[in-house]
């Protein structure tokens, strides 16, 4: 499978707006300070990454960039949150006029916005998409086009469901999702993988052990504060850090380590039973 | 590009009658919402057609599916919930669309709860699949955007999702049709068009 150049990324984090300050103040401090405001991180977030849209869409055509973004799961008594407004500004600021929708799963909506993004592009029903996920003083969103110059592409996806919640991992959904994605590279050696579960969490074990059995002695990292939940934002916030991490060549570890290969998997699950693994590699 | 095929349809209006539900089970039927139950009576006239734990999934509609409908049937290859105000179904369906390139068929479902003086409750379920399995089929073109202004809004509309069940209709009588549903942005005269042609 040829992979999808991610030609643009921006991130909104506690720690800033820099993916290296926010990979390095990640391990040294590992609680988060208090988020900003939510309006202003959301345009924050949109125009760094808005320029590069608005050049996709004269590469394009407005019509074929689409925009996906991860929303937060509804409940029967709860509707659906309509974050149309978001939506919509995002296709005002970069004059997108291709599909726009939300893909929603708390807490791994981001990652499967860009599962998403991918196979639309793969399915030649766009040329573009910026993917992603905004939340409360958190966010980051990717544009991923068809053809494009960047260190970093997304290369393969899967998407599987089963028994996981807030309390229990489903191992075989997740294993699933391991072997699937790794399937589609056709080349298991991976620098690391970037597992979900906050550190300090249950079900880090858990996790650990799935990739174990998957791909035997891999090294693994863990990105994300428990006291902070992520929502719409989880998985496309570790895709960022993911792609940051490939650029430097190193592992986000507290000792900062080479990576040995050039490929990582992120995975990201969620308590309505989603489970994603995105794998993302250094260009050819 | 990805071409899909219907393989299958189903639907369910108030005119049916009450919704059977059965693939939920027996104890939890009470207590599912409406839309679940509607969703899962119309998933239910649909496992004789295709073994739904083994497709992936995309639903459109105002609520997640009840755990219970989602774990009695377990759909191990994941489901997306798709939502995009008045352009749901379009874009429901180009997800679904989308899923064929790592599968060779997707469920794809909706479900709107009643809101009066608007809409009626309806659940509707499409398979799709990457070939054509039949000289009669029909294929689901992708959605694609249509400058035409839609049917003028009678103004604090909710969103609606009643294209699905006319698809869903036709799909089932196999009869070619031709939906268009406003884009979403209440700044731009366009409409995604959502074409159902003979296959061959």
């Amino acid at each position: 499978m040829a992979g999808l150049p991610l030609t643009a990324w921006a991130i909104e984090h506690p720690w800033g707006d820099d993916t290296d300050a926010v990979l390095d103040r990640l391990h040294r401090e590992p609680a988060l300070p208090p988020a900003p405001a939510p309006a202003r991180s959301t345009s924050a977030l949109l125009e760094r990454i808005a320029p590069r849209g608005v050049e996709a869409c004269e590469r394009w055509g407005p019509s074929r960039v689409a925009i996906v973004l991860g929303s937060v799961a509804p409940r029967v008594d709860e509707p659906l949150l309509r974050l149309s407004t978001t939506l919509e500004a995002i296709r005002e600021r970069i004059r997108s006029a291709g599909p726009a929708y939300h893909v929603a799963a708390t807490g791994a909506g981001g990652a499967k916005a860009i599962a998403s993004a991918g196979r639309l592009l793969r399915a030649g029903l766009a040329d573009a998409v910026l993917a992603g996920g905004i939340d409360d003083g958190m966010g980051a969103l990717v544009l991923i086009e068809k053809h494009g110059d960047s260190f970093v592409q997304l290369e393969a996806s899967a998407e599987t469901s089963g028994s996981t919640d807030a309390d229990h991992l489903d191992e075989a959904a997740m294993e699933r999702a391991l072997t699937r994605a790794l399937a589609a590279v056709g080349d298991p050696a991976l620098g690391y993988v970037q597992l979900h579960a906050p550190a300090g969490s249950g079900l880090v074990a858990v996790e650990r052990r799935v990739v174990q059995s998957v791909l035997g002695a891999t090294p693994s990292c863990m990105l994300r504060d428990p006291s902070r939940p992520e929502g719409a934002a989880a998985g496309a916030v570790g895709v960022v850090l993911a792609a940051a991490s490939l650029l430097r060549g190193f592992a986000p570890e507290p000792e900062p380590r080479e990576l040995e290969h050039d490929r990582v998997l992120v995975h990201a699950f969620s308590p309505g039973g989603h489970h994603v693994a995105l794998v993302l590699g250094a260009r050819p | 590009m990805t071409d899909a095929f219907v393989r299958a349809s189903a639907w369910w209006t108030v005119d049916a009658g009450p919704p059977h539900a059965e693939l939920l089970p027996r104890e939890q039927r009470a207590s599912a919402g409406f839309s679940t139950r509607i969703l899962a009576h119309v998933l239910g006239r649909l496992t004789a057609e295709a073994p739904l734990s083994a497709l992936p999934w995309v639903l459109g509609c105002s609520a997640a599916p009840h755990d219970s409908l989602r774990r009695s049937l377990a759909p191990a290859e994941g489901w997306r919930l798709v939502d995009a105000g008045p352009a749901t179904v379009a874009m429901t369906l180009l997800e679904a669309q989308a899923c064929l390139v790592e599968h060779p068929h997707v469920l794809v479902a909706f479900a709107q709860d009643a809101t009066p003086p608007y809409s009626e409750a309806f659940a509707s379920a499409l398979v799709l699949s990457r070939e054509a399995e039949s000289e009669d089929g029909l294929w689901l073109m992708a959605p694609r955007q249509h400058r035409a202004r839609p049917a003028t809004s009678r103004g604090g509309e909710p969103p609606s999702l009643d294209a699905a069940l006319r698809l869903a209709r036709a799909a089932d009588v196999g009869r070619p049709t031709v939906e268009t549903i406003p884009s979403g942005s209440p700044e731009r005269p366009d409409c995604w068009r959502i074409e159902l042609r003979r296959a061959f």
